[in-house]
């Protein structure tokens, strides 16, 4: 068996005299291995495109030269049409951000010696008493609201 | 390393330095043999020369990636095998998108008369019932004498899936022979 493979790939790559190319073409032909083999190959050359139908049309170097030129004047635009819309894309943003901080006011802090202080108090219509508790927690003050 | 993979490395060199004149030699070289793997997969003369074009400029401009270890002809072969593909799933996605509208099958797809026509009966036939990686194993296997590993380079694949594609081809084939010559006894 390695012995057939052998000669098949020695049939196939050497160019041997004519007397030992017949022997090994014998060999192939009468050998059931190898005839089985070579038989495969012949039917699948049989379907498959030969090297005789693959002709071009016409040259196709020059083709290839205007496709090359194309290609490189696609990809320029290409490359062109990118840096146009980045930065249109990033003006757009720029804009939008001083847009933003113009026109949204920043919100009014209060200021640090700030203190809470009910000047006037009515609960329905009466006038109401107010106890104010500071907790522990310096951001936060209850009011306790009762009629008077 | 042969004398034709020396010259494919010396006109690679010459392009990388600036001498595009020096790819129309790897072009007449290969033409041939694209083309023949081209039509192999896409069964279309217009597609496969469109398909070899757009090869032939894909590796012009990616020389600069090619591995000089590696054989340039498998590297070409598996960068044509793989626009071969991406031109076989757009077709599929335009035959399902023309489908949703209800109108039966463009003719533009179908293989030329121009191709047929020189071509024996069984080939479209037969052809037309493998997949695309299938067509292109067997084509390499019997017409070029590629190995597995050969093929699995070209194809873009492991080895064991390289053989894989070959035997189903091959399973194929024989059945589809033998559908054929049942039908004509």
């Amino acid at each position: 068996m390695l012995n057939c493979k052998l000669v098949r790939l020695l049939f196939k790559i050497f160019p041997f005299p004519f007397g030992r190319y017949a022997l090994l073409e014998r060999h192939i032909w009468r050998c059931p291995e190898c005839s089985k083999a070579a038989a495969d190959v012949r039917e699948a050359e049989r379907v498959t495109i030969p090297f005789s139908a693959a002709k071009w049309s016409g040259d196709p170097w020059p083709d290839f030269v205007r496709r090359l030129a194309q290609d490189a004047q696609f990809a320029h635009s290409r490359r062109r049409t990118f840096w146009r819309l980045a930065a249109a894309v990033s003006g757009v943003a720029a804009a939008a951000v001083v847009l933003w901080l113009v026109l949204v006011p920043p919100p009014k802090l209060p200021e640090p010696d700030f203190k809470l202080r009910l000047e006037n108090l009515e609960l329905y219509g009466v006038p109401g008493k107010a106890i104010i508790f500071q907790g522990q927690d310096p951001n936060t003050t209850f009011i306790w609201v009762e009629k008077s | 390393m042969k004398i034709e993979e020396m010259e494919d490395h010396e006109a690679v060199v010459r392009c990388l330095e600036g001498e595009t004149a020096a790819f129309k030699q790897i072009m007449d070289r290969y033409k041939e043999y694209a083309m023949a793997i081209a039509l192999n997969m896409l069964m279309n003369r217009e597609d496969a020369e469109d398909a070899c074009q757009d090869a032939f400029v894909a590796t012009f401009r990616n020389l600069n990636r090619f591995d000089p270890r590696r054989n340039f002809k498998n590297w070409f072969a598996s960068i044509l095998c793989h626009g071969c593909l991406s031109r076989i799933r757009k077709r599929k996605r335009f035959r399902l998108f023309l489908g949703r509208f209800g109108s039966e099958q463009p003719m533009a797809f179908e293989a030329p008369s121009s191709l047929t026509s020189s071509l024996p009966d069984s080939i479209p036939y037969a052809m037309n019932h493998l997949g695309p990686k299938e067509r292109l194993a067997l084509y390499l296997w019997s017409r070029e004498g590629f190995s597995g590993e050969e093929i699995a380079a070209v194809l873009g694949c492991s080895r064991k899936t390289a053989y894989v594609h070959l035997y189903r081809a091959r399973v194929k084939l024989k059945t589809l022979l033998a559908e054929k010559t049942n039908a004509q006894l």
